[in-house]
C-alpha cells in the first residue's frame, strides 16, 4: 500500500469564482470568531434549557479542538475522548481534594491531558491514516481501563461526584457561581472561556505554525522536502488539541459537578460526528456540528428511543454526499443550500 | 471467533483499502439471524449454512450502494461511513429484537464433553476451533492458488493496471467485501450458542478485532490468524491470573508492537 498516496483529506470544491467576498464572510478568521458570538447569543436567546446551551458550548469546544486534527492536520482521532476524560478527572479531583479554584482547576485540565497527548502522540504519529486512527482508539480504550480499574481514584463506573463548584474569582470580583440555580451567569462564563479559546485556535490556525499543519495535511512529502520537521509540528498540534479537548472536558465537570465514566470510543465516536456533521473545513463549522448533534438528540431522544438510527442515517449521507457537513454546505454551496432549505420549510408548513 | 473476525476485517483492510468500523456489527447481526433460524426452526445446523450466504448477499449489496461511490476518495470516508452504518445496525436491531439479550443452544448433536486427558472440553468448542481451521485454510488455497485469487492479490498491487488488462475489478471488490462480511456472519453464528446475542456485542470485540489485525500487520493473513490466536491466549492467561489487567494487556501490545515495529508482527507495508 502507497502511504505517498496520502491524498488531500479535503478536496477543497472551491471554484475560483468563489473565492470573492462571500468565501471571506464565511471562512475568513474574524468573521468565524463574529459566527461564534452569533452562535453564542442564539443559544442564550432561543434554546429554552439554558444547560443545553451550556453543553453546547462546551462540546462545541471540544468538536473544535478536534476539528484541528482531523480538518485541518488530516488526522482523524478516534481516541478524542481521552482528553475530555482525564481533563474533566483533573478539574474533578483536584476540586474535590484540594479545593482549588477554577482558574488553577481549568489550567490543570489543560496541561494533564496535554502531558498525555504528548506522550500518546508521539507513538500514534509514527503511523498515518488509518493506523492513526487505530493507534489513537487502542490509547483511548487503555486509559478507560485505567480509569475504571482505579476506582480508589475514579470510583470508576459510578463516576466522581460532588464536584464542588468554584466560585469566580477575578481582581476585584468575587462572584459565587452555581450553574444550576444561576445558570444565566453560569452560561456566559462558559461562552467567554470557549470564545476566548476559540480565538486562540483561530490563531493557531492562522499562524505559519498552522500553516504548515495545513501544507502537511494536503502532501506531506512536500512539506518535508520544504524543510520542515512535520511530525514535530503535528506533535504540538496533537498536544494544542489535546489541551484544549481538557479544558472542555474541565469545563464540563464543572457544569455537572460530575465526572462520569463512559466508553472512551464512544464518547470519541460522538465528538467525530459532531465535527463531520458540521463540516470539517473551518473551526467555526464544528462548533455547528456540536449544536447541530446536541439539538437533534435533544428533540428526537424525547420523541423515539433509538434516535439514534436517524444521527446514524443522516450521518452516512452526509460522508457519502456531502463531506463538507453542514457549513460546507452553507459555505460552498450557498444558492442550493438556500433552496433546499426553502423547499424543507415549504413542505413544513 | 477473534481469527475469524480479524480475518475478514484483514481481507476487506488488505484488499480494498478500507477499514470496516461495521465489522462488529455485522458479526452481531449473524448471531441474531441465528437466534431467529434457532428459534424458527430449533435447530443451530440451519444457521450455520444460511447465515454466512445471508451476510455475503448482504454485504454485497451495502458494497454496491454505500462503499462503491467513496473509491477514489481518501482511506477515512470509508471509516467514517461504516462507522455511521454501525449505529444505524445496531439500532435497527435493537427496534426489531429489543435490547435484551437472547440464548441459542448448541446443537444437541454436539452437547457432550470431550476428555483430553488432562483437560475436558465441551465438544462444541473442538468443534468450533476444527471448523475455524478449515476456513481459515480453504480461504489461504482461495487466495493463494484461485485464479480470482490471483487478480485479487495483482489487484493491491496496482488495480489500474488490472482495468486496462480488461478485468472489471469492482465485481472482485464486491465479492471481497462479502465474502469479509460473511465471515464475520459466521463468526456471529459460532458464538452464539456460547455467549449468547445482544446488541452490544459487536463493538466490544471490533475493537479487539482490530488490535489483532494491528498487532498481525494490516493484510497480513497469516499476521492475522497467529496474532489473532496470541492475543486471545493472552487474555484468557491474564484473565486466569490477573484479571484487573485483562481489558488492558491487548493495547499494551499493540502499542508496544507499533512504537517497537510499526507495520506490525508480520506486515510487509
Amino acid at each position: 500500500m502507497a502511504i505517498a498516496a496520502a491524498s488531500p483529506t479535503l478536496p477543497e470544491r472551491r471554484p475560483p469564482h468563489r473565492r470573492g467576498l462571500y468565501d471571506r464572510l464565511t471562512s475568513g478568521p474574524l468573521s468565524q470568531l463574529a459566527m461564534v458570538l452569533l452562535l453564542t447569543a442564539a443559544l442564550y436567546l432561543f434554546v429554552p434549557a439554558p444547560s443545553l446551551a451550556i453543553s453546547i458550548m462546551i462540546y462545541g469546544l471540544w468538536a473544535v479542538s478536534l476539528n484541528l486534527l482531523i480538518g485541518y492536520g488530516g488526522l482523524v482521532s478516534f481516541g478524542h475522548a481521552l482528553y475530555w476524560g482525564y481533563g474533566s478527572y483533573a478539574a474533578g479531583l483536584l476540586l474535590i481534594h484540594f479545593g482549588v479554584g477554577l482558574w488553577l482547576s481549568l489550567l490543570a485540565s489543560m496541561l494533564i491531558p496535554g502531558a498525555i497527548a504528548l506522550a500518546a502522540g508521539f507513538v500514534c504519529l509514527r503511523r498515518r491514516e488509518v493506523y492513526f486512527s487505530m493507534l489513537t482508539l487502542a490509547f483511548a480504550q487503555l486509559a478507560y481501563f485505567v480509569a475504571f480499574e482505579a476506582r480508589w481514584l475514579t470510583h470508576g463506573d459510578d463516576g466522581l461526584s460532588n464536584v464542588p463548584t468554584p466560585p469566580l474569582v477575578l481582581p476585584g470580583l468575587n462572584f459565587a457561581l452555581n450553574p444550576i440555580r444561576d445558570p444565566g451567569s453560569f452560561f456566559f462564563l462558559t461562552a467567554a472561556i470557549v470564545i476566548v479559546a476559540f480565538a486562540l485556535l483561530l490563531l493557531y490556525t492562522e499562524s505559519p505554525l498552522g500553516r504548515v499543519l495545513q501544507a502537511i495535511r494536503e502532501s506531506e512529502e512536500r512539506a518535508r522536502a520544504c524543510g520542515y520537521n512535520t511530525r514535530l509540528v503535528q506533535l504540538i498540534t496533537f498536544t494544542v488539541a489535546g489541551m484544549f479537548a481538557g479544558l472542555s472536558g474541565g469545563l464540563n465537570a464543572i457544569s455537572h459537578g460530575f465526572v462520569g465514566l463512559e466508553p472512551y470510543w464512544e464518547l470519541s465516536g460522538v465528538v467525530v460526528i459532531m465535527v463531520i456533521l458540521g463540516g470539517r473545513s473551518t473551526l467555526f463549522g464544528s462548533m455547528l456540528g456540536a449544536a447541530a448533534y446536541l439539538l437533534l438528540q435533544h428533540y428526537l431522544s424525547n420523541a423515539f428511543s433509538e434516535w439514534q438510527l436517524i444521527l446514524g442515517a443522516i450521518f452516512v449521507a452526509i460522508v457519502l454526499s456531502f463531506p463538507q457537513g453542514i457549513w460546507g454546505l452553507v459555505r460552498l454551496e450557498p444558492v442550493g443550500a438556500l433552496r433546499g432549505l426553502r423547499r424543507l420549510l415549504g413542505r413544513g408548513v | 471467533m477473534l481469527v475469524l473476525l480479524a480475518l475478514g476485517l484483514n481481507l476487506i483492510f488488505g484488499f480494498m483499502e478500507i477499514v470496516n468500523f461495521s465489522h462488529g456489527a455485522f458479526y452481531m447481526v449473524g448471531a441474531y439471524i441465528a437466534v431467529f433460524l434457532f428459534s424458527r426452526f430449533g435447530s443451530f445446523w440451519w444457521g450455520l449454512i444460511l447465515v454466512p450466504v445471508a451476510m455475503f448477499i448482504l454485504g454485497g449489496v451495502v458494497e454496491r450502494v454505500l462503499i462503491r461511490p467513496l473509491y477514489g476518495r481518501n482511506q477515512v470516508d470509508p471509516l467514517l461511513l461504516t462507522f455511521g452504518l454501525t449505529f444505524v445496525i445496531v439500532e435497527l436491531i435493537q427496534l426489531i429484537a429489543g435490547k435484551g439479550g437472547k440464548v441459542v443452544d448448541p446443537p444437541a448433536e454436539l452437547n457432550f464433553v470431550v476428555h483430553l486427558g488432562f483437560i475436558s472440553y465441551p465438544a462444541y468448542l473442538i468443534f468450533v476451533a476444527v471448523l475455524v481451521t478449515i476456513v481459515v485454510v480453504a480461504l489461504w488455497l482461495f487466495l493463494e492458488r484461485s485464479s480470482i485469487g490471483l487478480i485479487l492479490r495483482a489487484g493491491i498491487r496496482d488495480s489500474q493496471m488490472i482495468q486496462v488488462l480488461g478485468i472489471d475489478f469492482d465485481r472482485f471488490r464486491i465479492l471481497v467485501f462479502a465474502l469479509g462480511i460473511a465471515l464475520a456472519g459466521l463468526a456471529g453464528v459460532l458464538v452464539a450458542p456460547i455467549t449468547g446475542a445482544h446488541p452490544e456485542m459487536g463493538t466490544d470485540i471490533l475493537i479487539l478485532a482490530f488490535v489483532v489485525v494491528v498487532v498481525g500487520g494490516m493484510g497480513s493473513f497469516w499476521g492475522a490468524v497467529v496474532s489473532g490466536i496470541l492475543i486471545g491466549e493472552l487474555i484468557s492467561i491474564t484473565t486466569l491470573y490477573a484479571s484487573v489487567y485483562a481489558q488492558i494487556i491487548p493495547f499494551v501490545l499493540m502499542i508496544a508492537v507499533m512504537a517497537a515495529r510499526p507495520r506490525g508482527l508480520f506486515g510487509t507495508v
